[in-house]
């Protein structure tokens, strides 16, 4: 149990970024994810679903299982969304969210951050790290 | 942005956000951090008499070089005036800092800039020292992390909590009073959603409040009984700042009424610069 905690903890530390690192990554959209934007700046999203097994396709076409995941951002999300493009940074994010809404520093950064873990664990954004081309 | 805990108030760039908060009206410490590594020190005591302040910079420059044993130490220290003086040191980390008498309250307060490596911290400090301002009257300033707010000098801090868009201190005067002072973000988001009078009777969890409306903002009033204390609320709407921001007494007693100008509004409505 200690052995297994332990191990854990060291995969776990490496996946980890330290907190300049995670200023300086840049967010970018799953290309296989597609929005429209509603009147009030919301924003859906669809992901296609797929499986890699092909008799468990089968099974969902024929089950008339949802082919597609379906996700609602708020406008303040949606302003974040549209950032998400591999050219700005989580700081430079983080700033724009700060002028637009009047946040803190503190405040947009730990807002920001909680919100692109939260689509990162969903699959639609990915952190580029790294200098910039 | 500017930080000020029981009344001593630093000036400083949006950059610098609290790291640790400790203590209470006689002594404490607070810690600010920035993006780079730099940090700023606040720390404050009160003395029954006026204190002899280089012994004190000796004294607390001690305790810093026995930190940073095995490492070559040096300080040098400079009286400005009787009631000031600055200081600086290199070991393990470097500092700059300047301590000051304020006769008023009897506090000694020290403020000091340091960094982990050698980076000159001279200017950094002399544009932070030089805002550092001791609220000396009836009301003292409390602002973090957006929440700002002029409260009676007897106040306690009790419990805090420093959330992302939600800033709220708990604070009491005895046993019998306690006073919540709270600032939410995103008013526009919130309001566009709700209507303020019933947002703020949800949020302020006064359902059973009478809600009088007074131009500057809204006073809310929940009659206590036997068992409940009367609370009585201030709620005031900054459209420029995109915050809403409240002050809560829970107390019995009547000279516990909270004033328009302890959530920053004079009584015409116009905002106030400074208790």
């Amino acid at each position: 149990m200690a052995l297994d905690r332990l191990f854990k903890r060291w995969i776990g530390n490496r996946n980890r970024l330290d907190p300049e690192q995670f200023r300086k990554a840049r967010p970018i959209r799953n290309p296989v994810v597609e929005w429209t934007t509603a009147e009030d700046g919301s924003l859906l999203m669809q992901v296609p679903l797929e499986s890699k097994r092909k008799w468990l396709q089968k099974i969902a076409v024929r089950a008339k299982w949802p082919t597609t995941r379906k996700f609602e951002l708020e406008p303040m999300g949606a302003f974040v969304w549209q950032f998400c493009d591999g050219q700005h940074s989580n700081e430079a994010i983080a700033r724009k969210l700060k002028e637009r809404y009047k946040m803190n520093r503190l405040e947009a950064e730990a807002s920001l951050s909680a919100f692109l873990q939260t689509l990162s664990q969903r699959g639609l954004i990915s952190l580029l790290i790294g200098t910039k081309k | 942005m500017a930080f000020a805990w029981y009344g001593i108030e630093l000036d400083l760039d949006d950059e610098w956000a609290p790291v640790s908060i400790e203590g209470n009206q006689k002594q404490g410490y607070a810690r600010l951090g920035s993006t780079r590594a730099h940090q700023v020190q606040l720390r404050w005591e009160t003395v029954t008499k006026p204190p002899s302040l280089p012994d004190s910079v000796n004294r607390y420059l001690n305790r810093i070089a026995k930190d940073s044993r095995k490492v070559s130490f040096s300080k040098e220290i400079s009286l400005a005036s009787e009631s000031e003086a600055s200081y600086r040191y290199s070991g393990r980390a470097s500092g700059r800092g300047s301590i000051r008498y304020i006769p008023d309250r009897n506090l000694v307060v020290l403020v000091e800039c340091v960094t982990p490596g050698k980076d000159s911290l001279s200017s950094a400090h002399q544009k932070i020292s030089s805002s550092l301002k001791v609220d000396c009257g009836d009301l003292y300033h409390w602002q973090v992390l957006g929440l700002n707010v002029y409260l009676p000098k007897d106040l306690e801090v009790g419990k805090r909590q420093l959330f992302a868009g939600r800033t709220t201190i708990h604070f009491t005067a005895g046993k019998h009073t306690i006073v919540t002072a709270e600032r939410w973000g995103l008013a526009s988001e919130l309001l566009a959603k709700h209507d303020f009078l019933e947002w703020a009777r949800a949020a302020l969890e006064l359902p059973r409040a009478t809600i009088t409306d007074e131009d500057v903002g809204i006073r809310l009033v929940q009659k206590g009984n036997l068992f409940a204390r009367t609370q009585t609320a201030v709620v005031g709407l900054y459209p420029k700042e995109n915050r809403i921001q409240s002050v809560k007494v829970q107390s019995n007693r009547s000279e516990w009424n909270p004033e328009w100008r302890w959530i920053g509004f004079s009584k015409d409505g116009s905002e106030i610069e400074t208790a």
